[in-house]
């Protein structure tokens, strides 16, 4: 575990208010935007990483220091998320309607870039076992030995699904890359 | 070394941590134009993927969050032990009371409602718990409550 998240835990469990905030000002936005790469909308992302949260604090007490906080989080991130996106898929084609029918908020994507909205759909064509893959290993900057600590599997097994994705994305980012130009 | 096996190495080779194979891993390239495409594939989506932003978590998220775990904040262990003290519907209403105000300090007020328990800790209730401003002060007075025995 990272000296300075074994610290704010500690004090978390010593009963300092800011220590969790603190946590959260640290991976807010790296859990969010896997969660949001993984179910592959912005306001379940959202809801997805406030029962992280919560569930990770009234389980802090019982976390064991065997391993680092990020690894857990990002474990108990990836797997409410895949259990999400498992069942979700309706929801989100039902959200995708209704802001393609201008009847709704979109729901805050990505600010501005088109590559990145590019990048994004063409993440979503991929299972989402695959989508998490790339989004620890090309979102987050994970090694693949994090990746399989986080996803409880062989690095044989993170590399066959990176090349699995790879192969998938290929024709899909092809076209972003001549849709965006030189 | 064959294409599959090309396939299992690609990753050692990208991240450069393919040493005694790497010479044959090479050499099944040059001799292999569809490995050779993979491999120059997977570099371009590496480059377009490690590009992309992230988005960020919405300025309202922790504030969500840290009401959320009010919300679940169990309640203290002391109050708990007092209010068994004072009967077993007594106990739940406090609880559920407690439960359903939040027991975060100070926001909202806590405020005691005494209903539909048995006379006995009814009367225990109005006569002694009969209002509080907040976690404190509820403590305080079950404190109270459990030093002399009520």
């Amino acid at each position: 575990m990272g000296g300075d998240d074994a610290a704010l835990v500690r004090r978390h469990l010593a009963g300092d208010p800011d220590a969790f905030r603190l946590l959260y000002e640290k991976y807010g936005d790296k859990v969010f935007a896997s969660a949001f790469r993984i179910v592959g909308e912005h306001h379940a992302a959202a809801d997805l990483v406030q029962e992280v949260f919560v569930k990770i604090h009234g389980e802090l007490r019982s976390f064991k220091f065997e391993s680092k906080f990020s690894t857990w989080l990002f474990r108990v991130t990836v797997n409410h998320a895949l259990n999400r996106a498992s069942e979700g898929s309706r929801h989100a084609r039902i959200h995708e309607k209704i802001v393609r029918d201008g009847r709704g908020d979109p729901g805050g994507t990505m600010e501005g870039r088109p590559i990145d909205d590019e990048v994004h759909r063409a993440l979503q064509q991929l299972s989402p076992k695959l989508r998490t893959v790339i989004s620890l290993r090309y979102l987050e900057g994970l090694s693949y030995e994090e990746i399989a600590e986080i996803l409880e599997i062989s690095i044989g097994t993170v590399k066959s699904r990176l090349f699995l994705a790879h192969e998938t994305l290929r024709p899909i980012l092809k076209d972003v890359m001549l849709e965006q130009g030189p | 070394m064959n294409c599959a096996e090309f396939s299992d190495r690609v990753f050692d080779f990208l991240q450069g941590t393919l040493h005694e194979e790497r010479e044959e891993f090479v050499r099944h390239r040059s001799g292999c134009a569809a490995c050779a495409g993979r491999l120059e594939g997977i570099r371009e989506n590496e480059q377009i993927l490690t590009g992309a932003r992230a988005p960020s978590a919405p300025a309202d998220l922790w504030p969500r969050i840290a009401a959320a775990i009010a919300q679940t904040r169990p309640i203290p262990f002391r109050l708990l032990r007092v209010a068994s003290g004072l009967g077993a519907a007594a106990a739940l209403l406090l609880a559920v009371t407690l439960f359903a105000t939040g027991s975060a300090p100070r926001t909202p007020p806590l405020k005691l409602v005494v209903q539909e328990v048995a006379p006995e800790s009814q009367r225990t209730f109005r006569s002694l718990v009969p209002k509080y401003e907040d976690v404190d002060a509820a403590t305080a007075m079950v404190d109270t409550i459990l030093r002399n025995d009520y």
